[in-house]
C-alpha cells in the first residue's frame, strides 16, 4: 500500500516524461552530438570534436558572420524590450484605469497575435516598399518626404523595422502579463499610497513597479528565448540571405542557412549548423538560469 | 454464451483476413507478370502534370515498364532523400541536383555512372551542358535533362510607344534605357532586396559577352584569368551603371516586387530567368511579353547564352531495375522526349539540341535558337561551377561584393578584388 502510494505520481507523469525524453531532451542532446561531426546531409559523417565551434569562433568568414548574427540578435532583443514590452507596460497601465471600452482595446491590442509571420511580413513588405509602400507616401503627404526610406533595404533601418513590426504582431502577450500582475496589486496599497499623497507617476514608480518585478523578469525571459530562436519573422521580410548585407541576420537565419539550404551552391553543413544551435541553446539556458538565481535571491532576501 | 464465442470469431476474421491479403498479393505478382514499376523522385510537384503525359507516351511504347513519379516538396526533397538513401527505401530515378550538391550524391556511391554505352542519347547533349553533372574526372552521373536560361524581358507595349527595338549591343541596350528615362519610364525592374537576383540574374550570366563566355570561364577556373584584371573589373563597371536605371528606393525592392513593377507596366525591362516565362504569362495575359537576352559588345561576333543546369535524372546503385532505369533514362534524352519537356515545362528547357520549330511557346523558342542549332552559344553563368563548393563561396561573395556596389557602398574594383581575395582563402588555383 505504502508503496503503490508513491507509484501513483509518476505513473501519472509518465506520458509526459516519455514525451519529453523521445521529442524534446533526446534531440537537443542528439543536435549537440551532431556538433561534433562534419556531414553534409548525404555522405559519411566524420567525427571532429570541436573544429566546428573553432571554425564558428575564429575563421573568417565564419566568425564574421556568427559574431554578426549575434550582435544582431543581442540589438534585436534590446529593441524588442524598449518598443514591445516598453510600449506594452504603458499600455497595460492604461488599460488597468477605469476607462471606457478596455476591453475592445485589449482585443484590438491582442488581434495581430493570431496572425500568421508569414501574412504579418507580407502586409508589412507592402506598406515598407519605397515604389507603391503606404508609409513613404504617406510621409509625402505631411510633407515629410525626406525621411522615406528603402526601409527593409536600408542596413541602418532594416534591423529596427523588423523588431517594430515583431513588437507590433506581438505586443499582447506581455499587455494581458502586465494587467494581470497589476490587478493582482492589492487596492489597499494604492489607497495607503493617495492618503500619503503620492500622485500617480510616484505610485506607479513606488507600489506598481516594485510589485511588477516578477511580471517584468518572465516577460524579459520569455522575450530572450523567443528573440533567440526567432527566425520566421526575419525569414518572412527579408528571407533566408537576411540582407541587406547581413545586417538582419540573426542566429535562427544563420543556422538555417548553414545547416539546411544555402543559396550560395555549396553543400550543407550540418555539424556547423548544430553548433550554431548549440550556442542558440547555451545563450537561452545561461540567461534563464541567471533569472533563477536572481529571482530565488530576491525572494530569501 | 456470447462472450466467450468472441475470441473465435475474431481469430476466424484474422485468419480469414490474413489468407486473403497473402493470396491477393500472389494473384496480383501472377497477372501483372514481367511489368517493372520504377519509381522516379523529383522536387517538382509542379510538373506532375507535364510527367503525366511524358510517361503515358513513355509507356505506350515500352509496355512492360511502368513510371510512377513522385515529386517531394523541393524545401524537403534534399532530407529526404539523404533518409531514403540511407534506409535503402530510395526511388529507383531520381532527379539530380546541378553541379556540387548533385555531385555529392556520386561522390557517396548513390549513383550509376553514364556512359554512351549505357545510354546513346547521351549523344544528343551538347557538351557544355554535359558538364553540370560532370566528375572531376569526366565522369556523367546523371542525364542532363533540362537547363534554365537568364535574359531580358521587355513589355513591348512601352517600346513601341517609344519607337524602340530590342537592343543588340550594351551600347544600344544602354541607349535604349536613357530613351526611358528621359520620358518617365523606370526601365529596369530590379533591385537589390532580394541578394540571389543580383548573384544569379544579374552578375552571374551577363559576363558572357563581355569576356568571352566558356573560354574565359574555363581559363579563371584554371587561374589563369583574374577577377581583379582589366576585363572583370570593366564588366562590373558596367553592371554598377545599371543603378541609374534602378527605381527609386531600389535597395529595398526584391523579387516579387521587382516582378510586380514590370507586370504592372511601370517599369519597362525585367532582368529574370526562363523559369518565370510561365508565371509572367499567366500573371498578366495582356501584356506583350518580349525577350532579349544577353546583349554583345560588338554585333558580328558570337552571342553567348548564358545558363544554369536545372535538373539532371540520375539512377540509384542500388535500384533493383537498372536495366529499365537505363531504358527510360535514354528516352528521356531522345529527340521526342525532350521535344515534348520543351512544350510541356516552358521556361525549363530539355537539354538535347532540338529543333526549335517543334516548339510552341515564341518565348521558349527565341531562347532555344539563342544556344545554336548544336548549342554551341551555351556559357554557365561563373560563379557555379568548382568555385561554390566552399565557403566562401562564389555565389556568396558575388551576392554579398555586387549588391554593395549597387547599393553604392563599394567600388567595382573593391567587388572584384572581394571575390579573387575571397576565393583564394580556399580555391587551389587561385591561391598561387
Amino acid at each position: 500500500m505504502y508503496g503503490k502510494k508513491h507509484l501513483t505520481p509518476w505513473l501519472y507523469l509518465l506520458p509526459a516524461l516519455v514525451f519529453y525524453t523521445v521529442f524534446l531532451a533526446y534531440p537537443v542532446f542528439g543536435s549537440m552530438g551532431m556538433s561534433l561531426q562534419k556531414w553534409n546531409g548525404l555522405g559519411p559523417m566524420t567525427f571532429v570534436g570541436l573544429a566546428n565551434f573553432r571554425r564558428l569562433f575564429f575563421q573568417t568568414p565564419f566568425d564574421q558572420r556568427f559574431y554578426n548574427a549575434l550582435r544582431n540578435n543581442v540589438e534585436f532583443f534590446f529593441l524588442t524590450m524598449l518598443l514591445q514590452n516598453g510600449a506594452a507596460l504603458f499600455l497595460a497601465v492604461l488599460l488597468s484605469q477605469k476607462i471606457r471600452f478596455s476591453g475592445v482595446f485589449r482585443t484590438v491590442f491582442f488581434a495581430p497575435f493570431i496572425i500568421s509571420v508569414l501574412m504579418v511580413g507580407y502586409i508589412w513588405r507592402l506598406i515598407l516598399n519605397p515604389v507603391w509602400g503606404v508609409l513613404n507616401r504617406f510621409l509625402g503627404i505631411i510633407h515629410l518626404s525626406f525621411m522615406a526610406r528603402p526601409w527593409l533595404g536600408d542596413p541602418a533601418w532594416a534591423l529596427p523595422v523588423i523588431a517594430f513590426v515583431n513588437a507590433w504582431q506581438f505586443i499582447g502577450m506581455p499587455i494581458i502579463m502586465f494587467l494581470a500582475g497589476i490587478e493582482a496589486i492589492p487596492e489597499e496599497l494604492y489607497e495607503a499610497a493617495r492618503i500619503d499623497g503620492c500622485n500617480e507617476w510616484s505610485m506607479f514608480q513606488r507600489v506598481t513597479l516594485p510589485l511588477l518585478v516578477p511580471v517584468i523578469g518572465v516577460v524579459s525571459i520569455l522575450t530572450l528565448a523567443g528573440n533567440f530562436t526567432s527566425f520566421s519573422i526575419i525569414y518572412a521580410m527579408e528571407g533566408t540571405q537576411a540582407g541587406p548585407y547581413y545586417s538582419t541576420d540573426v542566429l535562427g537565419t544563420l543556422f538555417y542557412r548553414t545547416a539546411f539550404s544555402s543559396l550560395s551552391g555549396a553543400p550543407p553543413e550540418m555539424g556547423l549548423g548544430a553548433a550554431i544551435a548549440t550556442v542558440m541553446f547555451v545563450i537561452i539556458a545561461l540567461s534563464t538560469l541567471g533569472w533563477f538565481w536572481v529571482d530565488m535571491r530576491r525572494r530569501s532576501a | 454464451m456470447k462472450a466467450k464465442k468472441q475470441p473465435m470469431l475474431l481469430a476466424a476474421v484474422v485468419l480469414v483476413l490474413t489468407l486473403s491479403v497473402i493470396l491477393a498479393g500472389c494473384g496480383t505478382q501472377a497477372a501483372t507478370g514481367k511489368t517493372v514499376v520504377l519509381r522516379f523522385t523529383t522536387w517538382r510537384p509542379t510538373d506532375a502534370a507535364a510527367f503525366a503525359k511524358l510517361n503515358a507516351a513513355f509507356e505506350k511504347t515500352h509496355p512492360n515498364i511502368q513510371i510512377k513519379y513522385q515529386p517531394v516538396q523541393p524545401t524537403e526533397y534534399d532530407s529526404q532523400l539523404s533518409t531514403a538513401l540511407d534506409t535503402n527505401t530510395a526511388a529507383d530515378l531520381m532527379y539530380v541536383r546541378p553541379f556540387d550538391r548533385g555531385y555529392i550524391l556520386y561522390q557517396s556511391g548513390h549513383l550509376l555512372q553514364l556512359t554512351d554505352k549505357n545510354v546513346p542519347n547521351l549523344k544528343n547533349i551538347p557538351a557544355s551542358q554535359m558538364q553540370v553533372y560532370q566528375s572531376p574526372h569526366g565522369k556523367i552521373y546523371a542525364l542532363p535533362y533540362i537547363y534554365i536560361s537568364y535574359g531580358f524581358f521587355y513589355n513591348q507595349s512601352i517600346f513601341a510607344k517609344y519607337s524602340l527595338t530590342p537592343p543588340q549591343t550594351w551600347h544600344e541596350f544602354f541607349h535604349v534605357m536613357d530613351v526611358l528615362k528621359k520620358n518617365g519610364v523606370t526601365p529596369l525592374a530590379l533591385g537589390t532586396k532580394a541578394g540571389w537576383v543580383i548573384d544569379e540574374i544579374v552578375s552571374g550570366p551577363n559576363y558572357v559577352n563581355f569576356l568571352g563566355g566558356e573560354k574565359w570561364r574555363l581559363a579563371m577556373l584554371q587561374g589563369k584569368k583574374k577577377f581583379t584584371g582589366a576585363g572583370f573589373t570593366h564588366y562590373l563597371q558596367e553592371i554598377d551603371r545599371f543603378r541609374n536605371y534602378m527605381p527609386q528606393g531600389y535597395q529595398g525592392i526584391g523579387y516579387t516586387a521587382a516582378q510586380k513593377l514590370f507586370l504592372a507596366g511601370k517599369a519597362a525591362i525585367l532582368p529574370g530567368g526562363s523559369w518565370e516565362i510561365k508565371s509572367l504569362e499567366a500573371q498578366n495575359p495582356n501584356l506583350k511579353l518580349g525577350l532579349f537576352t544577353s546583349p554583345v559588345v560588338k554585333t558580328g561576333g558570337k552571342r553567348w547564352l548564358p545558363f544554369n543546369g536545372g535538373a539532371g535524372v540520375g539512377i540509384n546503385t542500388k535500384s533493383a531495375h537498372i536495366k529499365q532505369d537505363l531504358v527510360y533514362v535514354n528516352w528521356l534524352a531522345s529527340h521526342q522526349a525532350q521535344v515534348m519537356t520543351g512544350n510541356y515545362m516552358p521556361g525549363l528547357f530539355p537539354s538535347a539540341s532540338i529543333n526549335p520549330d517543334q516548339l510552341t511557346n515564341p518565348l521558349v523558342k527565341q531562347f532555344i535558337t539563342a544556344a545554336g542549332p548544336k548549342g554551341e552559344n551555351f556559357a554557365i553563368s561563373w560563379p557555379l561551377q568548382y568555385i561554390s563548393r566552399k565557403e566562401p563561396s562564389a555565389n556568396t561573395l558575388d551576392t554579398d561584393n555586387v549588391s554593395r556596389m549597387l547599393n553604392g557602398q563599394i567600388s567595382p574594383g573593391k567587388a572584384a578584388a572581394n571575390i579573387q581575395n575571397g576565393l583564394a582563402t580556399w580555391y587551389a588555383p587561385f591561391k598561387k
